[in-house]
């Protein structure tokens, strides 16, 4: 029966200043989303923080100032508080960490509390921890409140060990394997009250000695066993580095050509850069020039106009003057008229000054443009008009500089890359790997060697423990200590076997959930057939084909997928499934992963809080899953109070 | 026409002379000469009238502006004193006078112009004014 919310209230909590309530409605299956809006900065992780607050204080007294609201710190004292009423095991109840701060002696007192109500009967809850550890265990917190860009983790090669218990103790195995260890130190206890019976009655101390020696075999074999684990796992971590080391170089290996195709085209679009700035250079030196056309042009016309004006009219004049000169010579008229004696004069005056303003013509003045100038003028006009447009020459160089800045930032980014990593020999390395591979295999056999020899053991042990028994069988005092350690023993057995099963049992829960939700999701339907849960609780990716997808092979959106789908399975295979918590929970998906994540969310039987920017739920998105959102909230920032607070949309 | 002599010189007045060797060093312009054709230019096509005084620190010999520009800015210099109404030049040194002092007239309007501006921001500024009036004077034209 899962875990829902009912109410929060955070009161003076890192961005939350004052006191703020939200009332969330009541869980509904299909329609169980809860999306609380919120920019960056505006409180989605102190939202979240809140929550882990609650369930588990992780902090110490300089943790529980930090996260008091900066305003209640300034006045010194006060409280601050987050309570939650929720739904477990279709139980109302309320929970509420308090912090009181009281100032003391010129410092702050800090005062952690805590208390858990049933709120049917009002009554205070004893024993808060240990019901807050049954209903959200500390260590699973992680499936419940988490950060989708960091979920990544969950998808990794290898857990560490913290990541394996908090696993097993969502999936409730802890309690079982703690009965197997009582019942282990039982049958130990009870062996040893059974040596001092066989002691006092003065025999069989050869088979006790006999069982002591092989116990201590045992012992030491197991020591061997856990010895030669550890050495397998430190090869399996050394073989992961090399792997690592040997992507890398060939990761490098391509970079460095990258680098020198980049570096090629930069010595490219550099030369054309100076191209263009030559010819921009060229304009600028010939700009006051070009400044001068309108001038020059006028200038131009005005002396060509004089030039062909006064050879016009010169002809004109010399034309008239030898017109004139030709009617003196002849004495009359073209038309055959004889000239007056006294108008001879006159045309002899005319002719002269005719002559005189036909000369004056012909000799262009000293401060008048001559052809030849007006003729290089007409040249440099040509030449300007024909230079290129300057627009398109600073539109390039632009072009150019832009191109330039990018492949320079590639460049020092493959160059700070680069850095650092020698030249590495790919096949060296190949070769480390392939001898730990070996040592791997022959580790394996020591292990197997070993098993053999403690499976011999334990067997003997078995039957001097048979002989033992018998032995105290046939007195009064060892008959029902006897009987009770047969019994004893045939629990553990039974109890060791169902660990196994439990966890096997379990895996194949999370195994079959995780597909489930994975293969809904991936955008490679087609390809991915679904998802293995190794012994360690590691993934795989396995194909259609049965061949396992390399991790290292799926993209960073893929692993989130993997680890959303694998946290997702592991929290519904709890005894008591909480409420998913996710903020910012689409971090590296890109839009076809986003929707499948999306659309997985209403078949989910838990609430699921999503604390969202608007750049995780686009509207598109947001509309897709309208029908499943139970309710929306928005976070509201009053910049000048520094203090956010959650409305109902 | 009155041509110039190949061994006058150009000048720039005092004040100027900084803003020049300011642009030549940083590469606006390639020579600080550049500067006073651009003043002379701006300056024409502005209608500015030329200052009063003439000398200043020494730019360059008339022969560095090479021909084509020498003969376009006798041409335009003697064409924009007749449009200012000046009196005729007597000689090659009334017309370096008038040109330099047309020239300062525009290069201090254009210090003023580009007051606060990058070298990028000024090179652009250039590239404009010429392909303006070089469009708008095509314009004209047609």
């Amino acid at each position: 029966m899962s875990v829902h919310f009912l109410k929060l209230q955070v009161k003076d909590w890192l961005v939350y200043g004052g006191q703020t309530t939200v009332e969330f409605a009541p869980f509904q299956r299909g329609k169980n989303i809860v999306v609380v809006h919120g920019k960056n900065g505006f409180g989605k992780t102190s939202l979240l923080r809140a929550l882990k607050f609650l369930f588990h204080n992780g902090y110490d007294r300089e943790g529980l100032l930090e996260q008091w609201h900066e305003h209640a710190r300034e006045a010194g004292e006060g409280s601050m508080k987050i309570a939650l009423e929720f739904v477990y095991q279709g139980k109302p109840m309320k929970l509420i960490r308090k912090v009181d701060f009281e100032s003391r002696n010129g410092t702050t007192a800090v005062t952690p509390s805590v208390a858990l109500i049933d709120v049917d009967s009002g009554d205070l809850e004893n024993q808060v921890e240990d019901k807050i550890e049954l209903i959200i265990p500390k260590k699973s917190q992680q499936f419940v409140f988490f950060d989708g860009a960091e979920i990544t983790r969950y998808a990794q090669r290898q857990h560490d060990k913290g990541i394996r218990e908090a696993i097993e103790q969502v999936l409730g195995i802890p309690a079982v394997r703690n009965l197997k260890s009582d019942l282990g130190k039982l049958v130990n206890e009870l062996e040893d009250e059974q040596a001092g019976i066989v002691a006092l009655q003065g025999h069989s101390q050869d088979l006790l000695a006999e069982i002591d020696r092989l116990k201590n075999e045992a012992a030491s074999y197991k020591e061997q066993r856990a010895g030669l684990l550890d050495k397998i796992n430190g090869v399996q971590r050394a073989a992961e580095e090399l792997e690592k080391e040997a992507a890398q170089i060939v990761a490098i290996a391509t970079e460095r050509e990258q680098l020198a195709a980049k570096q090629e085209r930069r010595a490219d679009y550099e030369e054309q850069r100076d191209q263009v700035n030559d010819a921009i250079k060229r304009f600028l030196s010939d700009a006051p020039l070009h400044m001068l056309t309108g001038p020059l042009k006028q200038i131009v016309q005005e002396g060509v106009a004089k030039q062909e004006g006064g050879s016009f009219r010169r002809d004109y004049y010399l034309h008239v003057k030898q017109y004139l000169d030709r009617v003196l010579e002849n004495g009359q008229w073209d038309f055959g008229a004889p000239i007056p004696e006294s108008t001879g004069q006159d045309i002899e005056r005319e002719a002269q000054r005719f002559g005189e303003l036909g000369a004056g013509m012909g000799t262009v003045k000293r401060k008048d443009i001559n052809l030849g100038d007006i003729s290089e003028l007409k040249a440099l006009l040509r030449r300007l008009q024909d230079s290129g447009d300057s627009q398109k020459l600073m539109d390039k160089r632009a072009v150019y500089d832009e191109k330039l800045e990018e492949i320079d930032k590639d460049i020092r980014e493959l160059r700070a890359k680069l850095a650092g990593h020698p030249l590495l020999e790919v096949q060296a390395l190949f070769e480390q790997r392939e001898t730990l591979t070996e040592t791997e295999m022959t580790l394996k056999q020591d292990i197997e060697a070993l098993d053999g020899n403690l499976a011999r053991v334990i067997k003997e042990i078995d039957d001097k423990n048979r002989e033992l028994d018998e032995a105290t069988m046939g007195t009064d005092l060892g008959r029902p200590l006897t009987e009770t350690l047969y019994t004893a023993r045939q629990l553990y057995k039974v109890v060791d076997a169902f660990v196994d099963r439990l966890v096997a049992q379990k895996r194949e829960d999370i195994e079959r959930e995780a597909t489930n939700i994975f293969t809904r999701i991936t955008n490679k339907p087609l390809e991915y057939a679904g998802i293995r849960v190794k012994d360690d609780y590691t993934l795989e990716v396995y194909r259609r084909d049965g061949t396992v997808v390399e991790n290292k092979k799926l993209s960073a959106g893929e692993k989130e997928v993997l680890a959303y789908s694998f946290i997702t399975s592991l929290n519904l295979s709890s005894p008591s499934p909480a409420p998913f918590v996710m903020d910012t929970p689409f971090g590296h998906l890109d839009s076809s992963h986003r929707d499948g994540l999306l659309q997985s969310l209403p078949n989910l039987p838990v609430q699921v809080f999503l604390l969202a920017t608007d750049r995780d739920l686009p509207h598109q998105e947001r509309d897709q899953v309208q029908a499943f959102i139970a309710q929306e909230f928005e976070i509201e920032r009053n910049q000048q109070e520094a203090s956010s607070t959650i409305v109902q949309e | 026409m009155i041509h110039l002599q190949s061994h006058q010189r150009l000048f720039i007045s005092e004040d100027l002379a900084g803003f020049a060797d300011h642009l030549s060093n940083e590469g606006t312009m390639p020579r600080r000469v550049d500067l006073l054709l651009l003043g002379f230019s701006y300056a024409v096509n502005n209608r500015l009238s030329p200052t009063e005084e003439a000398k200043g620190r020494e730019l360059t010999r008339v022969a560095s502006l090479g021909g084509e520009s020498q003969l376009a800015v006798e041409a335009v210099a003697q064409w924009y004193a007749r449009s200012l109404d000046s009196s005729e030049f007597a000689d090659e040194s009334e017309l370096l006078d008038f040109i330099i002092r047309v020239g300062v007239a525009g290069v201090r309007a254009l210090k003023e112009r580009w007051e606060g501006k990058s070298k990028s921001q000024i090179q652009w500024d250039v590239m404009r004014l010429a392909s303006h009036l070089k469009g708008s004077s095509a314009a004209n034209n047609t």
